[in-house]
């Protein structure tokens, strides 16, 4: 290297550093804005409404070292029911999505369901499903596996239907069987499908899963937070939404990573 | 020989659809009416609310609200993303936000919505714009970062103002994404209004399906339902429409974020 090109390259990297150190500001700056509005806002308005960021912070607190753990077991309530209905959902729709994706009889008897439950507002089912299943468990798991099903199968059969013809016709070639086009070609394919499927169909679960909760409103975040703004605790309230919304963007963010790495591994 | 096959697929579709109205309209014999009722029932339930206006003024009412939060979501959204696509610092300021909120279910802010901007249009037009103006911002954004220099430069080389490439290169190479941005909002829109109309003051689509649920009117029920399942199905088509009419130069745009 020329001494020339040292220094631009030395220059570069200083600017891409005072780049990365102006963002960190920026964000810290802009935070912490934020925050200060919450507190002064919070101070003038009316206590029933909205609560300063402060008062929010400490019920936070309260909520979380409170003995009665209301808190700890709304979060755990919801969870109970996300993660068995996520993991149904996300298992039943790669094997319907399969078997759309490769059998043209199956694609046309179920493209006609698997349309109309893709697009409809999931909410809208709760209703009737309340009536039919009650207002336990059962309702909330069904609820998120219809919510976040469909997704997972849509992209799973764009996903055969987009690759198959040139990547399965070589296997093909090669003798390979149907199990092991399937394990050892297709599925690895449409990775980037099953990922896009589980991150729509998480958001899905999620919304739908608070909708089920405000209905019931014994149980979960979604049911606290009920409680807790139909009673105007302002401080109190804020909790759940924030747990909601943590969790929320760690999944997003967690599922965005792990495709990441996966695409990196697997060079798509 | 193509045609034949297309005719088949068509069958066995109009087969299968035909086929769950029979099991529905059978289970519906047996079974009490206050769990489901016949097919049949369900569709005379239909010519009957739409006879009487009923089901006319709820489509009106819930379509309503569903455009205004859609209207506002763009005319905030599209402008915001142009600013954050063009401006590094404004991005980084705000796109934790935009991305916080967008992976958040914003449908839990729906209480204190309520509490702020009571019981009527207003909550319910909010909740629709929490759901609805993420997908316009981000998509928008991604459509100004990704017009390339190749465009870009030319562009300036002959002596373009800034007006002129925002009006003749940034804007039509922008268009496609807004719009896929818009055919996501409207899904997510539903949802807000549909779950908005369920939990402050009943109107509606949505107030008339939980009337009809909590009634135990199982045929009225689904009439609501299907025509939801209608408007999600014409609108996000209507989008798909208008694509094609006023970008149709980019028909290989990528679909962001959820």
């Amino acid at each position: 290297m020329t001494p020339a090109e040292d220094t631009i390259l030395h220059a570069v990297r200083a600017r891409i550093h005072r780049a990365r150190i102006e963002r960190i500001l920026i964000v810290a700056a802009t935070f912490v804005g934020f925050l200060l509005v919450w507190e002064f806002v919070g101070h003038l308005t009316n206590p029933m409404f909205f609560a300063p960021i402060s008062e929010v912070l400490i019920a936070f607190w309260q909520q979380i070292v409170d003995p009665g753990r209301s808190l700890f077991n709304g979060f755990v309530e919801t969870l109970a029911v996300l993660v068995p209905g996520f993991v149904i959902a996300s298992i039943l729709g790669m094997a319907l999505g399969v078997l759309m994706g490769r059998s043209n009889l199956a694609l046309q008897i179920l493209d006609p369901y698997v349309t109309i439950f893709y697009n409809m507002p999931r909410v809208a089912l709760i209703p009737m499903l309340l009536l039919w299943l009650g207002v336990g468990d059962t309702l909330k798991i069904v609820i998120v596996v219809l919510a976040a099903i469909f997704p997972m199968s849509v992209n799973v059969t764009a996903g055969i239907r987009d690759l198959s013809a040139q990547l399965t016709e070589p296997a093909r070639s090669m003798n390979a069987s149907e199990a092991q086009l399937l394990w050892k070609v297709i599925l690895p394919a449409t990775f980037p499908y099953v990922m896009a499927g589980l991150k729509l169909g998480l958001g899905r679960a999620l919304t739908t899963v608070i909708v089920a909760e405000f209905f019931v409103s014994l149980s979960g975040l979604g049911g606290i937070l009920h409680a807790t703004s139909s009673t105007y605790q302002m401080a109190k309230m804020f909790a759940p939404a924030i747990i909601l919304a943590m969790m929320g963007i760690a999944i997003d963010g967690l599922l965005t990573y792990l495709e990441r790495r996966a695409l990196r591994r697997y060079g798509a | 020989m193509r045609r034949a096959a297309k005719r088949r697929d068509l069958a066995i579709r109009v087969v299968s659809v035909a086929s769950l109205l029979l099991v529905w309209e059978i289970c519906g014999m047996f079974t009490p009416r206050i769990f489901l009722s016949p097919f049949h029932e369900t569709v005379a339930a239909f010519w009957r609310l739409c006879g009487d206006g009923t089901l006319f003024g709820a489509t009106w009412t819930s379509l309503s609200v569903l455009v205004a939060g859609l209207a506002i979501s763009v005319v905030l959204g599209v402008p915001l993303g142009l600013l954050m696509g063009r401006y590094v610092r404004l991005n980084w300021a705000l796109s934790p936000y935009i991305n916080g909120l967008y992976a958040t279910p914003t449908v839990a802010f729906l209480p204190v919505l309520s509490l702020w901007l009571g019981l009527y249009v207003a909550p319910k037009i909010a909740i629709v714009i929490l759901l609805a103006i993420f997908p316009i911002i981000k998509n928008t954004y991604a459509g100004v970062t990704t017009v390339g220099q190749e465009l870009l430069e030319p562009a300036s080389s002959m002596q373009a103002s800034e007006f002129q490439i925002a009006h003749n290169v940034i804007a039509p190479a922008i268009v496609p994404f807004v719009m896929v941005g818009l055919r996501l909002s409207v899904g997510r829109g539903i949802v807000g209004i549909v779950v908005g109309e369920f939990f402050t003051a009943q109107t509606g689509l949505g107030g008339l399906l939980i009337r009809y649920a909590s009634n135990f009117r199982t045929a009225e029920m689904f009439v609501p339902i299907f025509v939801l399942v209608a408007l999600g199905y014409g609108l996000t088509a209507l989008v798909v429409v208008l694509q094609a009419r006023i970008a149709p130069w980019k028909e290989t745009e990528r679909a962001l974020g959820h």
